[in-house]
């Protein structure tokens, strides 16, 4: 009784715990929208009938999206989730969930069997997820970078869990070894308590029901043939034998001299309150936690895709449940197309995993810091809405929707963009009062990134473009040239010849090099094999750092 | 399309299609004249064949054909006729293509490549003398002349005879295409026509330092052609002849020419200048389609290295940017050009050719390699290093003997040949890159099926 | 009729010293002609190094000169800052060099006031990435790099501007003389092959390696001895501060930057005559093979040009030629009854001032002119037309490029149409015609990597746009220009360079035929 009450409790706390969750997500949205409008209004501005249900569910049910990004990571979660699921309903809430076998008890071979099997699903799922953190993938260690509150609190959601199913493991264990648990039964549903016979049920169960009794078994005199029947009579409509719950038997097996010493101040008790707490955390904190994308993935896969033909003036209720549906898979900067550009300009704002973050972050708390502010712009004015992202998301966030009101924001904000700043600046100002080296703003570093790769390093390498002879045929190819014939400054090759003269700076201020579409036809024709279209994309990185530097500047107060 | 490129899928499919490796009867290493010469004989004679290089090279080339203008190197006058002096030649180089080949097979390789290009929509124009073998004469921008074999139906209305040409000559220049004076092909050129009359149109939209290919491009736009009509409308009457930069389109420039002509009903000429030549970078679409028409596959953006022989077939490396393949080859044509091409490179103290580090004729040392003066008027002793071959032209080793049985060399990484003087490049990589092939393929049995 | 200028000095020669007699002259207020039979710079003083030295080079061998350098140096520093880059100098042996000489050139550079400082390898590398990992010892001097054109071009424009005449390509045939000495100067315009005459009170020969010739058209024999060097311009900067080698002095010895290239030398080449010199095949590989020793990037980057100078030596019949005072000879040929000539050859670069002030203080001194110099306080202006000689020069008029209007004459060097035309109506204000050689000696076109391939024929299509240039003196020019560039190109031709002047020779003999214009 005091388990439903306080587990009606606690489930009524969470409950208001995700109200308050959901509602502060709608009114993140208040950073996103012109107006104010109501949150009423914004929560049935959703149009209910042209949401994607399919998706929801079969993403929501399958996990669908995380099964074509990665299949190992999908088998993983799909235990976890699968076994955690069942847990929940046929375990934790076996008091309601029960009354539909009328032949139910927690205690009989089909249920036990199969809470192992789900427990061992849970643990299975929970070990390659910490085996993966502890190792640090590829992506985890190498390629981005994961700040210490993701990994911690992500860590800890799956350290809550594994201690959930490892207490009710040993709870489990401990209840079957537990020798005061049989005299409490014996108590209350035998007649044999104080009988002599009891000794026949006695050792019938320390032999088949493995529990461990301090005294042990008189040797003699013990006819386990009435055990048997006692144990028909009295025991086996909710106890079947222990050997189906094969991760707890054997657990009570082997721990059997332990269960023994503990059994003193009842460790069965104990840990039970454990693994109940436990759970009553996972309830109680579940809006704010990890576990919060439970929730959230299933709404932000209601969510129909953006097209280009249909742009989303503002962002709904489900793109801001989107924005917390984001569970830091990374797959998205796995594959985002513009992930060079990150390793030559070392702003990890290119990369949507961190970008989503930053995005929820600063519009939860609803200040902006320049420099973050900067940071944010030039990653996303990076992005290309090539929808990579967006299409292997597993949580089925419409990623490119997120981007292109992150975009729209920060024009209301009045963050200048780094193009505008590069094609308006003046020359003394782009080259920093006529000195040739950029001012370095910490934040935003110059340099080859620690996985330099195959893009960085080309400008400082004579040996990439020494052999030019300035035949212009990469100019004479260039699509952008011939388009902005008479606007376009200056050539690929003129751009070559900058680099010889030592004018890094310069050449990464040209129209040129911004307006470039890494066609790759002067690549392609170079006669003497230079990296062209390489050489311009290293340069515009370059620029989006001196043209971040300079907005940073003027947000932080003044021209220079 | 304004902007000339390969067909949309044509190089980059074949490359991505065959990435586990690529067979084929013959594969030609080089994409300049030779090579794209040798790709479409083999693939005309039903072979397999993979051409791999780099097709810029043509973009380099006048359009302009040569058969053989200056003999021996450092005469002044142009020749009229190569055949006359082939004896000569012959007694002078004999390890020369046109000693190993022959006039008549040069011949054959001229009216091989004419009819190719024609039917890929750019035709040449012969001189068109009845019996003797002649050299045609065309203008430069630079106010010179310069003899031509085969010369590009665009300019043939300029070539001169004896010299010259009795008739009033307006030139005309493009306001914005540096390098190209009217005054200046006028003032050279005075001397050679009746009267030369210069002109300088300016075309809306057309900055100062238009690059050729995209003024070229802009030229197909009929509003263009009607406001380089307009102007010379006023002056046409004045003339007998216009002569006009070669940027007169990309694709169809005959159409173009042909169109604008009839307009202000006066003949006109395109007169060549330096890279980026027009014409050569029609040449190189032509050649691109005319490959792509005959099934042979041509991998651009390629480098082409560590070639071993079985005993069978070649197997050679082909790296792109990151990637590589393997080819395998039962023939190999090396046609990739000289110092400019990489076919040959030069360190500080020797040549060597980097694909199959053959032996280079060469001088002794460096010091031989150049004269003391650009001009002079033998011509530098570097220019006639390269590969020696036999009569098939399959290169030879220190002992006078090939290399390999089917590893055959064309084009100007050939020895002997001052292609620059003698104004022999082209009639050079046609009749080699054509005995080659047709050496392979009488080696193999000949025809399909090899 | 012949033309007779009258004047109170001529001075013949305009390279480094002559311009800068020049300008110390006009400024004590004397009037001055200088006439030159090639153009500024033509000389030694067009085919240096570009170094301004610390004086460090010369510790062991000639403390004095080494302090003169020094002090000169610094009193340059003061004057044109504009034409010179503070790179600082590094001294650098390498395994092999003789350790002796290493050990004592600290104490020697004391002696001479030279401030010389030790460096660790770290700190070496940091200052020059390039230098050879297994390097021994690093000293740090103040060495800098000197741009000797726009030198001689400010030098000369501000003697103009007060008063002086400047007159190129005009030849001294022969001297008049009379009982006090020189009557009359015959000079004759290598181009015009007009005569004049030019009558001054003093004759100042500052002809470098040809005052022997000028003295003897007045009788007198300086035994001159000539010593070739060569020296390789490379495509990019390899190094920001000068590096020498620190040994006694040999060939490939010194790195100098010049603007965004680096310059390796030098040889010594005994030679004949001063004229139709380049450099060789054989110099240019010693010279890469020592350099690469203390710079191993020397050994694979791709060089530009090469270029030689002949050093002006008097000569001293015996000894090595570097050896041979490279302190200048102030030759007052009062001593041999002529009072009324003066010549002043050898030395350096970097004490080109001090000799002109010697100089001109001899010539004040007869002419009874009491003026001090003023040329070691006063600083010296800049002049435009000596920017377009810096590499890179258009790019500092303007963001981006210059005027969209205004055509790329040479792309790589970005020598724009507006400066061709500057340049052009500067040689036609001093009476000469403006050919491609003139506007090529005055800017940069055709000095860089392309080495002219294009540049030379589109800056020819512009001056006949113009005007400047008519009939068919424009493939004559072209010719000439070509050949000339060629000089410096043809030893070291390989790799890349050589690429570059297969298009080159592509484009002007196999599409333009100009072998057959050539004379």
């Amino acid at each position: 009784m005091a388990y439903k009450i306080i587990l009606v409790t606690v489930c009524c706390m969470s409950l208001i715990g995700l109200i308050f969750r959901l509602v502060s997500i709608v009114r993140l949205g208040r950073v996103f929208e012109r107006d104010r409008t109501s949150l009423v209004r914004r929560i049935f501005s959703c149009r209910i009938f042209f949401l994607d249900y399919g998706n929801a569910i079969v993403n929501t049910l399958f996990q669908a999206r995380l099964f074509r990004a990665g299949k190992l990571r999908w088998l993983a979660h799909t235990l976890m989730l699968s076994g955690f699921a069942w847990l929940v309903f046929i375990h934790a809430l076996d008091d309601w969930t029960g009354a539909y076998w009328d032949w139910y008890q927690p205690g009989i071979a089909p249920f036990r069997m199969m809470r192992n099997l789900a427990g061992a699903m849970v643990l299975a799922g929970c070990a390659a997820f910490l085996a993966r953190r502890l190792k640090g993938s590829r992506i985890n260690r190498e390629r981005l970078r994961r700040g210490l509150r993701f990994r911690v609190r992500g860590t800890l959601s799956i350290l809550v869990i594994l201690g959930l199913i490892c207490t009710g493991f040993m709870t489990e264990a401990l209840n079957i070894m537990s020798e005061a648990q049989f005299n409490e039964m014996v108590e209350e549903y035998s007649g044999l308590a104080g009988e002599p016979e009891l000794v026949h049920l006695k050792a019938y169960w320390a032999l088949n029901y493995d529990v461990a009794f301090a005294d042990g078994i008189p040797g003699q005199g013990i006819d386990l043939d009435e055990g048997e029947v006692f144990n028909q009579e009295n025991c086996l409509e909710c106890h079947t034998r222990p050997v189906t719950a094969f991760v707890s038997a054997p657990l009570a097996r082997l721990g059997a001299p332990i269960g023994l010493w503990t059994a003193q101040f009842r460790l069965d008790r104990i840990l039970y309150w454990v693994h109940l707490s436990l759970a009553l955390t996972l309830v109680l904190f579940l809006p704010f936690s990890r576990m919060f994308h439970l929730l959230a993935i299933p709404l932000a896969s209601l969510q129909r895709r953006m097209t280009p033909e249909k742009v989303q003036p503002d962002m709904g209720v489900l793109d801001l449940a989107g924005l917390s549906a984001c569970t830091h898979c990374g797959f998205c900067s796995q594959v985002c197309s513009v992930y060079p550009d990150y390793q030559v300009s070392e702003n990890p704002q290119v990369l949507p995993h961190v970008k989503i973050e930053t995005l929820k972050r600063l519009a939860g708390i609803g200040v902006w810091d320049p420099a973050t502010l900067i940071r944010l712009r030039s990653g996303n004015d990076d992005c290309t809405r090539c929808g990579l992202c967006a299409d292997i998301c597993p949580s089925g966030i419409d990623l490119v929707r997120l981007w292109t009101a992150a975009g729209r924001l920060m024009d209301r904000l009045g963050c200048p963009d780094n193009y505008t700043t590069a094609m308006d600046a003046s020359f003394s100002r782009w080259m920093g009062k006529g000195e040739s080296d950029f001012i370095t703003v910490p934040g935003v570093p110059r340099g080859a990134a620690a996985d330099a790769g195959p893009l960085s390093g080309l400008i400082s390498d004579a040996d990439a473009f020494e052999h030019c002879v300035q035949c212009t045929l990469c100019t004479n190819t260039c699509p952008v040239a011939a388009h902005d014939l008479v606007e376009n400054d200056l050539g690929p090759h003129q751009v070559m010849n900058l680099l010889r003269l030592g004018e890094q700076d310069m050449a990464s201020g040209s129209r040129m090099v911004w307006h470039c579409l890494t066609c790759y036809a002067c690549q392609e024709i170079c006669p003497q094999s230079i990296r062209v279209a390489d050489i311009l994309l290293e340069l515009r990185c370059r620029g989006q750092s001196r043209a971040a530097e300079l907005n940073l500047a003027r947000l932080r107060g003044g021209d220079q | 399309m304004n902007n000339s490129h390969v067909q949309p899928g044509f190089t980059s499919s074949c490359a991505q299609q065959n990435m586990e490796g690529i067979h084929c009867d013959l594969l030609v290493i080089g994409a300049g004249m030779a090579g794209m010469v040798a790709g479409a004989r083999a693939a005309v004679n039903g072979l397999d064949v993979v051409v791999a290089g780099n097709p810029s090279s043509l973009v380099f080339s006048s359009g302009i054909m040569d058969y053989l203008g200056v003999y021996p190197a450092g005469s002044k006058a142009f020749l009229d006729d190569p055949e006359e002096v082939l004896d000569r030649l012959a007694r002078d180089f004999p390890n020369h293509a046109y000693a190993l080949a022959g006039h008549d097979k040069i011949l054959d390789g001229f009216g091989f490549v004419k009819t190719m290009l024609e039917d890929a929509g750019l035709p040449y124009t012969q001189h068109s003398g009845a019996a003797i073998v002649k050299n045609m004469v065309v203008a430069t921008a630079m106010g010179t002349i310069r003899p031509g074999f085969m010369v590009p139906e665009t300019m043939a209305a300029g070539a001169l005879e004896n010299g010259e040409q009795k008739t009033t000559l307006l030139v005309v220049s493009i306001k914005g295409l540096n390098g190209f004076s009217a005054a200046q092909v006028a003032q050279g050129l005075a001397s050679r026509f009746a009267r030369t009359i210069p002109l300088e149109v300016e075309l809306p939209g057309i900055p100062t330092g238009v690059p050729p290919q995209i003024l070229a491009g802009r030229l197909e736009d009929v509003k263009i052609q009607d406001a380089l009509i307009s102007q010379l409308l006023s002056h046409a009457p004045k003339a007998d002849i216009i002569g006009l930069p070669a940027v007169c389109g990309i694709e169809d420039s005959p159409g173009i020419m042909a169109g604008l002509a009839a307009r202000v009903n006066r003949p006109l000429f395109e007169i060549p200048g330096p890279s980026p030549s027009i014409p050569g970078l029609r040449l190189k679409n032509a050649f691109e389609n005319v490959l792509a028409g005959t099934g042979a596959r041509l991998l651009s953006n390629i480098r082409i290295k560590a070639p071993v022989f079985d005993g069978k077939r070649f197997t050679l490396t082909a790296e792109f940017d990151t990637e590589s393949v393997q080819i395998r080859a039962k023939g190999v044509v090396l046609a990739t050009g000289r110092f400019f091409g990489k076919g040959l490179h030069a360190r500080r103290e020797r040549i060597v050719e980097p694909v199959f580090h053959l032996d280079v004729a060469q001088p002794t040392g460096r010091h031989l390699w150049h004269d003391n003066r650009f001009f002079t008027p033998k011509g530098h002793a570097i220019n006639r290093a390269g590969i020696e071959t036999d009569g098939l032209f399959r290169p030879l080793d220190e002992r006078g003997r090939p290399v390999y049985t089917h590893l055959y060399a064309a084009g100007s990484i050939l020895a002997h040949n001052d292609w620059a003087r003698l104004k022999s490049g082209s009639g050079t990589a046609i009749v080699s890159a054509c005995s080659a092939v047709d050496a392979f393929i009488e080696a193999r049995g000949g025809g399909d099926g090899i | 009729m012949k033309k007779t200028i009258e004047t109170q000095v001529l001075i013949i020669g305009g390279g480094a010293t002559g311009t800068g007699l020049a300008r110390d002259l006009s400024l004590r207020g004397i009037d001055v002609v200088l006439v030159e039979k090639g153009d500024l710079n033509d000389g030694a003083s067009g085919a240096n190094h570009g170094l301004l030295h610390s004086g460090a080079r010369y510790v062991y061998s000639d403390v004095e000169a080494a302090m003169e350098c020094r002090s000169e140096g610094m009193i340059l520093k003061q004057i044109c800052p504009q034409c010179i880059e503070e790179t600082s100098g590094l001294f650098v042996a390498v395994p092999g060099d003789d350790e002796a000489y290493i050990a004592d050139f600290p104490e020697m550079c004391r002696k001479a006031k030279i401030p010389c400082r030790k460096l660790d390898m770290d700190a070496a590398l940091e200052k020059a990435p390039c230098l050879a990992p297994d390097a021994i010892a690093v000293y740090e001097v103040p060495d800098a790099a000197i741009d000797p054109f726009k030198l001689a071009i400010e030098n000369m424009t501000q003697a103009r501007g007060l008063g002086a005449q400047y007159i190129s390509h005009s030849q001294v045939l022969g001297f008049k003389m009379d009982k006090s000495g020189i009557g009359l100067a015959r000079i004759k315009d290598t181009r015009t092959r007009d005569e004049f005459s030019i009558r001054a009170q003093i004759y100042v020969s500052a002809s470098g390696a040809w005052a022997g010739g000028v003295a003897a058209m007045a009788g007198i024999d300086i035994p001159m001895v000539f010593s070739k060097g060569s020296l390789l311009v490379t495509g990019q900067r390899l190094a920001k501060p000068v590096i020498n080698r620190l040994r006694k002095a040999s060939d490939g010895d010194i790195l100098v930057p010049g603007g965004i290239v680096s310059i390796i030398g030098t040889t010594s080449v005994r030679v004949d005559c001063p004229d139709r010199i380049f450099p060789t095949v054989g110099e240019v590989d010693l010279i890469i093979n020592q350099g690469r020793q203390m710079v191993p990037d020397l050994g694979v980057r791709r060089y530009i040009r090469a270029y030689c100078g002949v050093r002006p030596l008097v000569s001293s019949k015996d000894g090595d030629d570097r050896t041979v005072t490279r302190g200048f000879a102030l030759l007052d040929h009062g001593e041999e009854g002529i009072h009324n000539f003066i010549t002043i050859t050898s030395g350096k670069l970097t004490t080109y001032r001090l000799m002109a002030e010697k100089t001109a203080d001899l010539v004040c001194g007869k002419l009874k002119v009491s003026e001090p110099c003023k040329t070691g306080k006063l600083p010296l202006p800049m002049a435009e037309t000596g920017d377009w000689t810096a590499p890179g020069a258009s790019l500092r008029h303007g963001f981006r490029l210059p005027d969209r209007n205004d055509k790329m004459i040479c792309e790589c060097e970005m020598v724009p149409a507006s400066a061709i035309d500057a340049i052009a109506a500067d040689v036609c204000r001093h009476r000469g015609r403006p050919d491609l050689l003139s506007i090529g000696l005055r800017s940069r076109m055709g000095k860089g990597p392309c080495q002219g391939s294009t540049c030379s024929a589109r800056a020819l299509a512009h001056l006949y746009d113009t005007g400047e240039i008519r009939g068919r003196d424009g493939i004559r020019d072209l010719t000439r220009f070509l050949n000339e560039r060629w000089k410096g190109e043809h030893s070291l031709l390989w790799g890349d360079s050589l690429a570059q002047s297969s298009l080159k020779e592509m484009i002007h003999c196999g599409l333009f035929c100009l072998e057959m214009e050539d004379e």
